[in-house]
């Protein structure tokens, strides 16, 4: 079966070849990849300890066209095998709907759905081709920012030069929304920019972006918490304080207007047969409710060697949940004393526990070969080491914690086609 | 040892040959681009996309790339655009994905090459310089 699918993979995508139709431009991308987890009971991204082929495999079609001399419209339709919601795998999706307007030889200003750009890749995000790895790292392209990827609203760009350095600068504004992992996110509004200046073979580049976030989780109320509190704090309908210490807590496992800032540094440098790589993101939000800060890095050197080019990534996450839920339910036990009431006490120790759940230190080290075995193809192979840290269990989901282990060995391969 | 001469005859009419046909890369324009020459510079942003009018100009870029298997054409990004073409490659995917524009036309020949610019005033692309000489196409850089 599983090869069967790539067979069939390898004869649609060769098959096909970007095309014109008129003014119309045609072009497409795709992978195909699988990857296994050496740890049973747990999942990151859409890999368990079976080889499974949804987490990297893509298939992207791209049409534009030159409107006029100033006008130019592009659209690109994306299938991802996972994309961290509960629809089906490879529900084609809109990612690019856009207006551009060409002010003058170097401005333009686009309106309506483009890629956040928030990072180095993060406007090929899903185009494996144009990057060295498997798949860019996770420590500096959070997860968690996946709801967000795409932006409608409108950008400004401009580029320039200064002796043998060209600059690029860009603003954007924008409404986003999304899921991930059953967490429901919205950006009302949200703005941002960045900056890159690139240098004969180095580029660097900062980027911040500022959103304001709704967020709600619906998970709380499956597992019981929010009814949990409401039941108990019906009890105590007559103590008015108590009462509002329990209601409080299930308030808080939502976000309404939460203001959150990124920024991120990145920078790329190729010297004679080596390609250094580096990017570091910086995530804050308002200390309420439901919120977290997150800072991450890695750090990767590639070496080119014909058409076949090794590498090896190293790098680091650090999430920190709000201590403001905890906060809550130890002020409840101001009101309502710890021994008072069991049922009360078992809840906060479970509140207290889930919400653990979400800090994460991980290290991971990522060593792999890519290999360009057609021009318009390559083949990747990595083997990524995560080691948790503080009792973590990084960005994995545990059926059961206590039976994950402290490190986890993630082997993955894709192919990547553009065409 | 006969073997051994021809190999070295061969290897040595094919450098010469190589080195003949390579000698020198002109960029060429419409004759009526308001553009008469070009820098090092200008000519690597125009062919990168990282500008997509002419220099000082409102006339559009419409760039022309020479086919894919050509000598000119690894010749003219691995010295003039100074870029090799495995990041070349990657360069062109990223461009194209990330929304940032069209990429260059490729054509089969310098035959056609040369008659799409003299047909286009916004087109722009490179040939080996003795391909100009007659042709209907205005010459705005060379180099080597």
């Amino acid at each position: 079966m599983f090869f069967k699918t790539i067979l069939s993979f390898f004869l649609l995508v060769f098959s096909l070849s970007s095309f014109a139709f008129g003014e119309w431009e045609f072009s497409g991308f795709a992978s195909i990849g699988a990857g296994k987890l050496d740890q049973e009971n747990v999942r990151y991204i859409d890999f368990t300890d079976e080889w499974s082929m949804n987490s990297d495999s893509v298939l992207g079609l791209q049409a534009q066209v030159e409107l006029s001399d100033r006008w130019s419209f592009i659209t690109q339709v994306v299938a991802n095998g996972y994309d961290f919601t509960e629809d089906d795998p490879y529900t084609p999706k809109v990612e690019w709907f856009v207006l551009g307007y060409q002010i003058d030889s170097s401005t333009q200003a686009r309106i309506g759905r483009f890629r956040t750009p928030q990072y180095l890749y993060s406007t090929t995000l899903e185009v494996g081709y144009t990057y060295q790895w498997v798949r860019p790292s996770q420590n500096a392209y959070p997860l968690f920012m996946s709801p967000f990827k795409h932006l409608d609203g409108i950008d400004l760009s401009h580029a320039t030069s200064v002796g043998d350095v060209d600059l690029n600068y860009q603003v954007f504004a924008g409404i986003t929304e999304g899921t991930y992992e059953g967490t429901m996110g919205e950006a009302p509004w949200s703005f941002g920019g960045n900056f890159t200046a690139s240098w004969s073979d180095f580029t660097a580049r900062i980027s911040g972006h500022q959103l304001n976030l709704n967020i709600d989780y619906p998970g709380f109320e499956e597992i019981g918490l929010v009814a949990g509190y409401q039941q108990l704090a019906s009890i105590y309908a007559g103590n008015p304080e108590a009462e509002a210490a329990l209601l409080l807590i299930p308030a808080s496992f939502n976000a309404e207007e939460q203001i959150t800032n990124y920024v991120s540094l990145g920078m790329e440098w190729a010297i004679n047969d080596w390609t250094l790589a580096s990017e570091l993101m910086h995530y804050r939000s308002e200390d309420r409710n439901f919120a977290n800060d997150a800072d991450g890095y890695y750090i990767s050197a590639a070496y080119q060697w014909g058409n076949v080019s090794p590498y090896i990534m190293i790098g680091e996450y650090h999430n920190r949940f709000s201590d403001d839920v905890k906060n809550k339910v130890l002020a409840s036990e101001q009101v309502i004393a710890q021994g008072v009431n069991t049922d009360l006490d078992t809840l906060r120790a479970q509140t207290i526990a889930v919400f653990d759940l979400f800090n994460v230190d991980q290290e991971t080290i990522t060593l792999g070969v890519r290999y360009d075995f057609h021009p318009k193809a390559d083949f990747k192979f990595e083997v990524e080491y995560f080691n948790f840290l503080s009792d973590s269990y990084g960005n994995f989901y545990p059926d059961s914690p206590s039976e994950v282990g402290t490190t986890a060995v993630l082997t993955s391969f894709v192919i990547d086609v553009v065409f | 040892m006969k073997t051994l001469n021809r190999i070295l005859v061969f290897a040595l009419a094919g450098s010469l040959m190589s080195s003949m046909t390579m000698a020198e890369v002109a960029v060429i324009v419409h004759p009526k681009n308001p553009v008469q020459s070009l820098t090092h510079k200008q000519v690597q942003r125009l062919f990168l996309g990282r500008s997509l009018m002419f220099p000082k100009t409102e006339t559009k870029v419409y760039s022309i790339d020479q086919n894919e298997e050509s000598p000119v054409f690894s010749h003219f990004y691995e010295n003039v655009i100074q870029m090799n073409i495995n990041k070349l490659k990657k360069y062109r995917a990223y461009y194209l994905f990330s929304g940032k524009g069209r990429l260059p036309l490729p054509l089969e020949s310098s035959n056609e090459v040369i008659e799409r610019v003299a047909n286009n005033q916004n087109a722009i692309s490179y040939v080996n310089i003795n391909e100009v000489s007659g042709a209907d196409v205005k010459v705005v850089f060379t180099m080597p």
